[in-house]
């Protein structure tokens, strides 16, 4: 499939088909008026959902396409996004200091690099693709207060733990202290000098200790990772842009494709007490070298319902020719009903009308199920 | 999701001028947007330290030099890094003085254990 279908149809926001459900670690597609934390991925035509990465954003990961046509061939297509904020040290950054954000810290800690490189020719002619591209959210909403209470709750985890460590060690370590403050002064010399190795082994005697690690079995002491989330405002922009190299060759290589795109959304609203409101807004400029017909402005709005057994969606899309030899602007509008039928099984309808009324498929009709191995059906941003 | 109990240790002793002082407190800081939490040996005792609060360590009025203490504090790393740092901040004798620790998880949200001894000299 050539590039240019590859990347319009990556970046359509519009089929609601069942193949297209799953997004990264099982998103569904909900999450597509989003920006993209991965705009390298999506401007080279490389779904993001075929690339083994983790689900996490995270400091670096790198990732390699699933296509190895059954490991008799090294993978062709690879990726690598990093977040350039979080590979440094940040000692003076305290999480209670992150429940909200400036702009400028928004901006900076959730920047992420992406860079992919994917084979987009044919079987006859070698065109290698590669991208880079950059996503952060200007304004990044708030830490939830679920999510306060989960890092309150594991810091008193935590401290009992601390002192489960320094009761269980407090003979060894007081006898040892004891020895220091009555030794004569040599003595005492050579045990303050070797005091670290002294005490680490003392530690280490205690945290391999068969009652410590039984009592850390004991709810008390279990640490659960908790689950953070922001909620409130996220303004988030993206960009990035696409290079060809024909029979991979450096000197042919060119840009071709460019885009730039940003997203409004409103994480954690409640319509009553148990549903859940996102209204999403997104306008995009997609631009292909040598096909000025192909250069496109999407701008659209999508409303989300969750509840606990069901997410509810409406969207509606224009999408404006910016060429003046395309005089017909286009426009699509879709529902999306998924229920959870067990806890990793959703039935999907989809229903709407494509950007093209008059070609085939521009009906959106479908009923489908999607078994979700994950369960974790709906992720909202990490922080 | 249980958290891997395979922490990353770190282990130190540094020194803190006391003067003639009989009191002294600890606060402690935990970086990278890490959650943590600290108890500390001292006289024979446990005592843990608050969130947000220094904790005072004193001997009944006698003057703490000479004496020791032993922290342990176990730090979450945040998410989206392995990154984890502990700063303790001494204070109440000559000056104040902050040690700065720094020690990286073994995966992202992993689990760090900061084993610091202070002499009080």
């Amino acid at each position: 499939m050539k590039l240019r279908t590859l990347a319009l149809a990556a970046c359509a926001l519009a089929p609601l088909r069942l193949a297209a459900q799953s997004a990264p670690g099982g998103l569904p597609d909900l999450n597509q008026l989003k920006p993209s934390a991965e705009p390298a991925f999506i401007l080279l035509g490389v779904s993001p959902s075929a690339i083994e990465r983790p689900r996490t954003p995270s400091d670096v990961a790198f990732g390699v396409l699933s296509g190895t046509e059954e490991l008799a061939k090294a993978p062709t297509n690879y990726s690598a996004s990093f977040a350039p904020y979080w590979l440094l040290g940040h000692p003076r950054l305290e999480w209670r200091s992150d429940t909200v954000r400036s702009v400028g810290a928004s901006l900076a800690r959730t920047l992420q690099i992406s860079t992919a490189s994917a084979d987009v020719g044919t079987a006859d002619s070698a065109v290698a693709g590669v991208a880079v591209g950059a996503s952060t959210y200007l304004l990044s909403g708030r830490m939830s207060d679920s999510t306060i209470r989960q890092f309150e709750a594991v810091e008193a985890t935590l401290t009992r733990r601390s002192h489960l460590q320094n009761q269980l060690a407090l003979p060894q370590i007081t006898a040892l202290n004891q020895r220091i403050a009555s030794a004569p002064p040599a003595e005492a010399q050579e045990l303050r000098r070797n005091y670290t190795a002294l005490v680490a082994a003392i530690r280490d005697s205690v945290m391999r200790d068969p009652s410590y690690l039984q009592a850390l079995q004991q709810d008390e002491y279990r640490i659960v990772n908790a689950q953070p989330e922001r909620v409130g405002m996220f303004w988030g922009v993206s960009g990035g842009a696409a290079w060809r190299f024909p029979d991979r060759v450096w000197e042919r290589g060119r840009v071709s494709s460019i885009g730039v795109w940003s997203t409004l959304s409103y994480e954690g609203e409640q319509v009553g007490n148990r549903v859940g409101f996102t209204p999403v807004a997104v306008v995009r400029y997609l631009a292909q070298r040598g096909d000025t017909t192909a250069n496109v402005v999407d701008a659209g709005t999508r409303l989300i319902f969750s509840g606990a057994l069901y997410d509810f969606s409406v969207e509606g899309l224009v999408r404006f020719a910016a060429s003046s030899d395309v005089s017909r602007n286009l426009w699509r509008v879709a529902g999306l009903f998924d229920y959870r039928v067990t806890p990793a099984t959703w039935v999907t309808v989809s229903f709407g009308r494509d950007y093209q009324s008059a070609r085939a498929g521009s009906l959106v009709a479908e009923l489908g199920v999607k078994v979700n191995f994950a369960h974790d059906r709906y992720a909202p941003p990490a922080p | 999701m249980s958290v891997d109990e395979n922490a990353v240790v770190l282990n130190d002793t540094r020194e803190y001028p006391v003067g003639t002082s009989t009191r002294v407190l600890l606060e402690v800081m935990y970086g990278d947007a890490g959650q943590g939490g600290t108890s500390v040996i001292w006289n024979g005792g446990v005592l843990d330290v608050a969130q947000g609060e220094p904790l005072a360590i004193e001997a009944g009025g006698a003057p703490l030099a000479n004496g020791i203490a032993n922290c342990s504090s176990n730090v979450m790393a945040a998410a989206q890094t392995v990154h984890t740092s502990v700063t303790y901040r001494l204070s109440g004798g000559p000056a104040p003085v902050e040690f700065p620790f720094r020690q990286d998880a073994s995966a992202p949200g992993g689990l760090t254990s900061y084993f610091v001894n202070f002499f009080f000299v």
